[in-house]
């Protein structure tokens, strides 16, 4: 049995009200109430009011609430209109802003060159070396002027141009190999017999042969050559090196003269392991 | 407790939380907004709470919404319009409905929470006490003295006018 103060005396108030006390418990709120007789008059007039229930207040969206989505949200107007209203006003931002971006005019080669990931060189396995260059030429003008169109924004420029580089090394590395070699064709055709001389070192240990006719056929058979293309090849294949003595200058004038039709007698220095095949290829 | 069982607790309980939350806070839409959190609570609570408990649960989940919400509009100024605006009506009201929501106004928060629990909900004291937090005697304390003011005002009509 708890015991009555002034912090609950309230509260067996309200249970007498309520007719809720026992018989000990009354005896117990009468004899507090005649030592405190200040309570007595909180229930003096007392008469306690009951709220009515007000059935018409009703939660008209329950409908919203039931049927949770799988995901465990329950979707609720209040929550979904905010979201339809940011997807509704971004819809609205890009229709507005959509002739802008149009009005940013794009010819049709820049939109190409855009849209394409490569730029398609044409087909010349079958094209002279002219016709070539001649493509390669009107297709760097194209995109020069692709590049300095003034509607192209300056983004879209320092893209081509990012990729015409990148094409251009790209084109540089898969041509590398044959362009070495044409260089070094370039190299050996214009050797001349007087660079020859003028080219001359000797070159310890290796095999000096007798004076060289300038005239004589390779081994493949019916495969004529002159000798300033046997010499070349020699020269390019390192298997040989030619040179004129300073001695015999006097006797070859013609060595000197640089001229095609030259036919200077040289020598040939050949390393130890060339020496017979020079050998062989010389008395033949 | 299961989707059923939810869906029951929509269709059992979204009037009575409703109720007691308009009572209180006396704003439609921000009433509606916390019976439609308190449910999305229940929901993701679903697999924790029982069915027999989800009646309480959405209350003390309401109340404690109303309470964040109350803080809110006192922190963006709105309480004091609202003073004004319950003065007006008290001039103006002419229905037992108007005195009744004027007197239920005069009533301290946790006087009026109470008795709301007790009158529209039928909660024992031991009920209202776990979802308000208070004891059981503290709760007959508050429901004593809200009678008493409620008397006061409704019974003694110049109390009113």
């Amino acid at each position: 049995m708890k015991r009555i103060n002034k912090n609950n005396i309230e509260a067996w108030l309200l249970d007498f009200s309520e007719g809720q006390l026992n018989e000990e418990e009354l005896a117990l709120l009468e004899s507090y109430l005649a030592e405190n007789p200040e309570y007595k008059e909180l229930l003096s007039n007392f008469e306690p009011f009951y709220l009515p229930i007000e059935e018409d207040i009703v939660f008209n969206k329950k409908d919203a609430l039931l049927n949770p989505s799988p995901s465990g949200r329950v979707l609720h107007f209040s929550f979904i209109f905010p979201r339809l209203m940011a997807a509704a006003v971004l819809l609205a931002a890009m229709v507005l802003l959509w002739p802008l971006f149009q009005s940013q005019k794009i010819n049709p080669e820049m939109r190409a060159s855009l849209t394409s990931p490569e730029i398609h060189l044409p087909d010349n396995r079958h094209a002279t070396k002219k016709q070539i260059l001649k493509g390669q030429e009107e297709k760097n003008k194209k995109e020069e002027n692709v590049l300095s169109h003034e509607t192209v924004p300056l983004a879209n420029r320092t893209v081509l141009r990012e990729r015409k580089e990148k094409e251009k090394s790209k084109e540089e590395a898969r041509e590398a190999p044959f362009r070495t070699k044409q260089l070094e064709k370039e190299r050996i055709a214009s050797i001349t017999p007087n660079q020859v001389y003028n080219s001359y070192s000797e070159i310890p240990g290796w095999y000096v042969t007798k004076p060289v006719a300038m005239s004589f056929t390779l081994p493949q058979p019916n495969e004529e050559r002159s000798s300033s293309t046997l010499m070349q090849s020699l020269l390019h294949s390192e298997v040989a090196r030619a040179f004129i003595p300073e001695t015999l200058e006097e006797d070859l004038p013609q060595a000197k003269s640089g001229s095609n039709d030259a036919k200077p007698v040289i020598y040939l220095q050949v390393p130890p392991a060339g020496k017979k095949i020079i050998d062989k290829l010389l008395n033949r | 407790m299961t989707r059923e069982e939810y869906n029951s607790c929509v269709h059992k309980y979204a009037d009575n939380v409703y109720r007691f939350v308009l009572k209180n806070i006396r704003h439609e839409a921000d009433a509606e907004d916390i019976i439609q959190n308190s449910f999305e609570i229940l929901w993701k609570k679903h697999q924790e709470v029982k069915f027999e408990k989800a009646k309480s649960y959405l209350f003390m989940v309401a109340r404690n919404n109303m309470i964040d919400q109350i803080r809110k509009r006192k922190r963006a100024g709105i309480a004091d319009d609202e003073s004004k605006a319950d003065r007006m009506v008290a001039n103006e009201y002419t229905g037992a409905s108007e005195a009744l929501d004027y007197a239920l106004r005069q009533l301290p928060a946790k006087q009026r929470e109470v008795i709301l629990l007790r009158d529209y909900e039928g909660y024992s004291y031991q009920e209202i006490g776990e979802i308000t937090g208070l004891s059981e005697s503290q709760v007959k304390v508050y429901i004593f003295r809200a009678r008493r003011t409620l008397q006061t005002i409704l019974v003694n009509p110049e109390n009113v006018l």
